[in-house]
């Protein structure tokens, strides 16, 4: 609550009189502005950047007596990731996986978002936009679980199906190359509830007057879900991929490692930078070693986030909009 | 804009009230948490009662006061049996710190939790935290830990401390020395290695009239007899732990001319050949001799459908919880199934399946004198001390060993709680559960993660003679060879990032050949090519260098030790494996 | 004029039939899981799962809900859940809203600063050696502030704070009003529905966090709702694992805990209160305030 004085305070001095802005004017509104920002950049100061003196051990042989002054080691911590004879499968998996998973999710979630906006019925819109939410509670110890209940080659649901219709069951964990999709699948099943909710925050707040305008001028509902309600989320689904972007080096082990686990028979499809981490340093706790990972896994990030950036400025320049993250 | 500021306060009062509901609750939640003797000025209650304040991190071990007990702290990592829970902890840690003080000791003793250990323990002393012991192992992350300084040698300090020798004794702290230090107190009891077995389904072998298993062959007639007469049963249920390759994997022992052993657990994909006749040499796995007998069972298991298709898709519990339990399956591997069968397994079987009987028996058979081992006396489980607290600290830590182990009262207290509220002390170091206890929050301190000797350990009062039996076989030095090469440990941060490498390379291609899911010479192949990509074959010649030095700088011990285990050998071969050979004589020309 | 209705009546049953069957799939394995909770823990092992329970009971819910630690440990949630959207949200809104100011010329190089911290972490030890350094450790509050600040969230804030219209800021301003009045008075109720879903999303996670729990609170003796969960879960799995390791004389009988439901019970028991809310929040974004209606 001592934000809010603090933002009183600052306040003060703007409350002046109206008219043309001096340049003291000026600098006193860039000040209760620089005030507001100021709590929430101190505290990311705080939890993201102090802490962040911890890369040097990336490049040490770390010991906990010297700390962080421990004896610099140059790049052989890197070694592990970069000299690891699959590295390439690793980082084709790795972006392969993601690539997949931010374009499946970021679709479903807008069509539903956009499906659900034109639904007229309230009662209904609530009741299944809640039941769409409710697998994202659901941890991934549960969804495989629930996964595994289904393809089971013994007492699975999908091979009881089949062996009632006649045919030989399957061995779904058997094929690698189904999995990636069925990875695929339990995101968008997961994700798709949670994820429309932010395109539906957007979607209602479209001036009902530009739907109106549409109709008069005779456009179906596909027309305006196309021409109206598509375009007015385009800056957030724009957003929303660029920050998926700069993680895409990050495997998503919480998922692959509950699903996946131990069958090595599926690592050549689902393996990924992090589990093969995981696996690599399980017994071999190493610290420098998964800070030079999480360094290279950022910088790599870093780097395609730039890039799309970049992208991003140039393509919402000639639209007259600015989409871009920074 | 006032309706607003309105809920944002009420929500705020809300938080506040929740807040004082809290504390409140907190304080009556807990009744035991005061300690009953004088607590230093920073208790484990400070961080509640202030809670909605920011209070000074406790400092568990600050210096005492004069006249003060001196407050010694053990890290438990939760997640080996002993119940997570302050109700069950403090009062015995309460009981143990009067005991001490009573006789003279002033310590107070306490246990820190760990809820989420794996992750928490290692950082515990990267960052610096405050406690003076906890339990490690090599399997853990002593090793890690060790090559990063942060535990203490405790090696000159032992003269101070004659209980702790007598109860662990001279040869096993001899030989848990690691490159050149003692990083731990060892925790000795079994000198027999090799605890994989088979718990199978005894009612259904009386059932076919069949004879008892004693190995794997005999085995593999009555999963036949399964496969042909239940129908949807799983003759042998599996899991990515406990399956067909566990049973005799070729790191998992060094059996003459059998199996390669690896000092340490340092090497991956490969081991030390032989030893017993020919000088010690490390070979990669592919060329141990016998090294794919488990893999070529498990493949040919597999095939014949004796086994569940999900094998690497499941977990320890579940095998014997949602597979053999309610009989859908007729046999798995277990540790210790001879003497697990009957004393934990059968309970849950008969939950289900009334008439359902266990038994089990060790694959490799040592009673019955078909193979003969390398007694272990480097040990799987360590008491490891923290090197960033002041050296009283850890004395004051050996000081309550040296008094722990001083009396079976005191191990009793330990292991058990408080006789007649957690357990019921019986004559000839048997215990009974108290009826009417829930098992699940009841005190309990196994005493291998306690730093305990084995033998110092009640046994359960429904102990079996055939558990007995077993206990007092594989506790017997007498029965085994002595290892020449167990005092070698190879230092591995030389190839650290390849070692990392190699663990990752050897799960991924040995897990689904022990669990048969792919052809014996294809997946060798596979493994063979993985572990050589992943510089295998670096690492093999640098332990080899290490190994050929050591045995240079312990010539005399390690040729004594040599010769001890070539005469013992010698013996049993013409004693019990001849005895052996005349009840099966298709097994001639094995040893 | 037929056409057209025609059209639309086919894509509002594609609407529906795609929403319901999607709906569908989200929901049976949520009820398969309820139905799990309740049913007898032999009868779950031996038939898997059902979509009535062959045998009812509570027993894992009794389990799970046994003792003071779990009420205790809904008081912490919810205290932090509150406290920490609070505080969460207040401070988010101001530091998006400076960053959406067209004015503000630092706010490229801010967002640059926010972004980077989404990417580029320190590692885990340095994270915990300042959270000890700065007190918090032990106390409630290492649950609340490590979590104030939310990158994504503050993105989402910023680029709606972006799309409202620009006139009626700039009327706002020449009337004279300050930066807080602007954003409390016109920001703010204007985005109700990126606020309700920002709360939502930042009090789920509060609500079900558990990391900050177990990393810094060690000899405190309050625990939130997850790591007592996680206790019981730990706890079963630990003589679990006791059962099986070498050298071990466990005597407990697993089969009289029904470990299977448990987990089911669990994610019920946490989820429950959050379901209860759901509705209210859910409105915001269902059909929130909408622009016109203040214009008008």
């Amino acid at each position: 609550m001592a934000v809010g004085t603090d933002i009183k305070l600052a306040a003060k001095p703007s409350r002046s009189r109206s008219g043309a802005q001096t340049f003291l004017e000026y600098a006193r509104q860039n000040w209760s502005l620089f005030l507001l920002a100021l709590p929430g950049l101190f505290l990311i100061f705080m939890f993201s950047y102090a802490p962040m003196f911890g890369v040097v051990i990336a490049f040490e042989d770390y010991s906990p007596r010297t700390m962080f002054a421990s004896p610099f080691v140059g790049l052989r911590n890197f070694r592990l990731l970069f000299e690891s004879p699959i590295v390439g499968r690793l980082v084709t998996n790795t972006l392969g996986l993601n690539f997949l998973f931010i374009v499946a999710t970021t679709f479903c979630s807008v069509l539903i978002a956009l499906l659900l906006n034109e639904v007229r019925s309230t009662l209904f819109k609530r009741v299944a936009q809640s039941v769409m939410f409710l697998p994202f509670f659901m941890g991934w110890t549960i969804v495989s679980m629930v996964l595994f209940g289904l393809i089971d080659y013994n007492v699975g649901t999908i091979n009881a199906l089949i062996t009632q219709l006649g045919m030989e069951r399957i061995i779904v964990t058997d094929k690698p190359e189904l999995w990636p999709w069925i990875l695929t699948l339990i995101r968008i099943w997961k994700g798709t509830g949670s994820g429309c909710i932010i395109y539906l925050a957007v979607l209602v707040a479209v001036d009902p007057q530009l739907y109106e305008a549409a109709s008069i001028d005779g456009a179906g509902r596909w027309q305006r879900m196309r021409f109206i309600s598509l375009p007015a989320l385009v800056p957030i689904i724009i957003l929303l991929v660029l920050l998926d972007i700069g993680k895409i080096f990050y495997g998503d082990v919480g998922m692959i490692y509950a699903v996946i686990g131990n069958q090595a028979n599926l690592f050549s499809t689902t393996d990924v930078i992090d589990t093969y981490i995981l696996r690599a340093l399980q017994s071999n706790s190493n610290y420098g070693m998964s800070a030079a990972v999480g360094l290279s896994q950022s910088v790599l990030g870093f780097i395609c986030v730039f890039g799309s950036n970049w992208l991003v400025k140039k393509y919402s320049e000639r639209r007259g909009e600015d989409y871009r993250l920074f | 804009m006032s309706r607003k500021i309105t809920r944002r306060q009420m929500l705020y009062v809300i938080g506040m009230g929740t807040a004082t509901g809290l504390v409140s609750a907190c304080q009556s939640a807990t009744p035991t948490m005061a300690p009953a003797t004088q607590p230093p000025a920073a208790t484990e209650a400070a961080g509640a009662t202030e809670a909605p304040k920011a209070t000074e991190a406790p400092q568990p071990t600050e210096a005492p006061k004069t006249g003060e007990p001196k407050v010694i702290t053990y890290v438990d990592s939760a997640g080996f049996g002993s119940p997570p829970y302050r109700e069950s902890q403090d009062p015995i840690a309460k009981a143990l710190s009067e005991k001490m003080q009573s006789e003279g000791i002033n310590l107070e003793f306490r246990v820190m939790l760990l809820d989420n250990p794996k992750e928490k323990y290692p950082i515990l002393y990267a960052s610096g935290t405050p406690f003076t012991w906890a339990f490690d192992a090599p399997w853990y992350f002593m090793n890690s830990l060790r090559d990063q300084g942060h535990l203490r040698p405790l090696e000159t300090y032992m003269d101070q401390y004659p209980n702790i020798v007598k109860a662990i004794s001279q040869d096993v702290i001899d030989f848990n020395y690691q490159l050149g230090h003692l990083y731990g107190l060892p925790t000795g009891f079994y000198v027999g290695g090799g605890a994989s077995g088979v718990v199978y389904r005894k009612d259904l072998l009386d059932k076919y009239g069949m004879p008892e298993p004693k190995n794997l062959d005999d085995l593999e007639l009555f999963l036949a007899e399964v496969q042909k007469t239940e129908k949807d049963m799983i003759p042998f249920g599996a899991d990515d732990t406990f399956n067909v390759g566990y049973m005799s994997g070729p790191w998992r022992k060094w059996l003459p001319k059998k199996h390669g052993y690896n000092p340490g657990g340092a090497m991956v994909g490969g081991g030390i050949d032989d030893g017993l006749t020919n000088p010690p040499k490390y070979l990669g796995s592919e060329d141990l001799e016998g090294a794919t007998v488990a893999y070529e069972r498990a493949r040919d298991w597999y095939e014949k459908g004796w086994v569940n298709k999900n094998v690497l898709q499941l977990k320890v519990e579940q095998t014997v919880e949602e597979l053999f339990n309610p009989g859908k399956c007729a046999a798995l591997a277990y540790n210790e199934a001879a003497m697990k069968a009957e004393l934990t397994i059968q309970p849950g079987l008969q939950s289900f399946i009334p008439e359902g009987k266990a038994a089990g028996f060790a694959v490799e058979g040592p009673m019955e004198g078909a193979t003969i081992q390398f007694s272990i006396l480097k040990q799987w489980n360590f008491q490891v001390f923290n090197s960033h607290m002041p050296e009283e600290d850890t004395l004051a830590g050996l000081q309550f060993f040296n008094w722990l182990l001083g009396s079976q009262d005191n191990i009793d207290l330990y292991l058990f709680g408080i006789d007649g509220t957690n357990y019921k002390k019986l004559p000839d170091m048997k215990y009974a559960d108290i009826e009417g206890v829930d098992g699940t929050t009841n005190y309990r301190r196994r005493w291998y993660v306690a730093g305990v000797p084995g033998q110092f350990e009640r046994v359960p009062e429904q102990a079996t003679e055939n558990f007995m039996k077993t206990l007092a076989y594989i506790t017997d030095l007498n029965n085994y060879m002595p290892n020449p090469l167990e005092k070698f440990e190879p230092e591995r941060k030389v190839k650290e990032a390849e070692l990392a490498q190699l663990t990752a390379a050897s799960k991924e291609f040995s897990l689904p050949l022990a669990a048969g899911q792919v052809d014996v010479k294809e997946g060798m192949d596979k493994l063979t090519k993985a572990l050589k990509d992943a510089k295998r074959d670096d690492v093999m010649a640098e332990f080899q260098t290490q190994l050929d030095k050591w045995i240079g700088d312990n010539k005399s011990e390690y040729e004594a030790t040599l010769k001890k285990a070539q005469t013992k050998y010698e013996d049993w071969k013409n004693t019990k494996f001849a005895e052996y050979i005349k009840a099966h004589p298709e097994k001639a020309g094995t040893a | 004029m037929i056409n057209r209705t025609l059209s639309d009546r086919i894509f509002s049953a594609f609407n529906y039939i795609v929403a319901t069957l999607f709906t569908l799939i989200c929901f049976i394995p949520f009820y398969t899981m309820v139905i799990a909770s309740v049913t007898e823990k032999r009868a779950l092992i031996r038939f898997g799962y059902q979509f009535w329970p062959s045998q009812f009971t509570l027993e894992a819910y009794q389990w799970v809900l046994r003792g003071q630690a779990v009420l205790t440990g809904y008081a912490v949630t919810v205290f932090v859940t509150l406290t920490g959207t609070l505080l969460s949200l207040t401070l988010m809104c101001a530091l998006a809203y400076a960053m959406s100011n067209k004015k503000f010329k630092p706010r490229n190089p801010i967002a640059f600063y926010v972004y980077f911290t989404m990417i580029f972490s320190g590692g885990i030890i340095p994270w915990f050696i300042t959270m000890r350094a700065v007190g918090l450790y032990d106390n409630i509050w290492a649950l609340i502030v490590p979590m104030l600040m939310n990158p994504w969230w503050i993105f989402v804030l910023r680029n709606y704070f972006n799309n409202l219209p620009t006139e009626i800021l700039e009327s706002a301003r020449i009337d004279g009003a300050s930066d807080l009045q602007i954003l409390t008075r016109i920001v703010l109720p204007l985005s109700t529905p990126v606020l309700a879903t920002t709360a939502l999303f930042v009090s789920v996670a509060y609500w079900n966090d558990w990391w900050h729990g177990v990393m810094l609170l060690d000899f405190a003796d309050f625990r939130p709702l997850q790591v007592i969960i996680l206790r019981i879960i730990n706890n079963i799995r630990a003589i679990r694992e006791a059962m099986s390791v070498p050298g071990s004389t466990i005597t407990i009988d697993m089969s009289q805990i029904p470990a299977l439901s448990i987990r089911m019970a669990i994610v019920v028991v946490t989820i429950g209160p959050i379901i209860l809310v759901y509705p209210f929040v859910q409105r915001y974004f269902i059909h929130g305030l909408t622009l016109g209606a203040i214009k008008g």
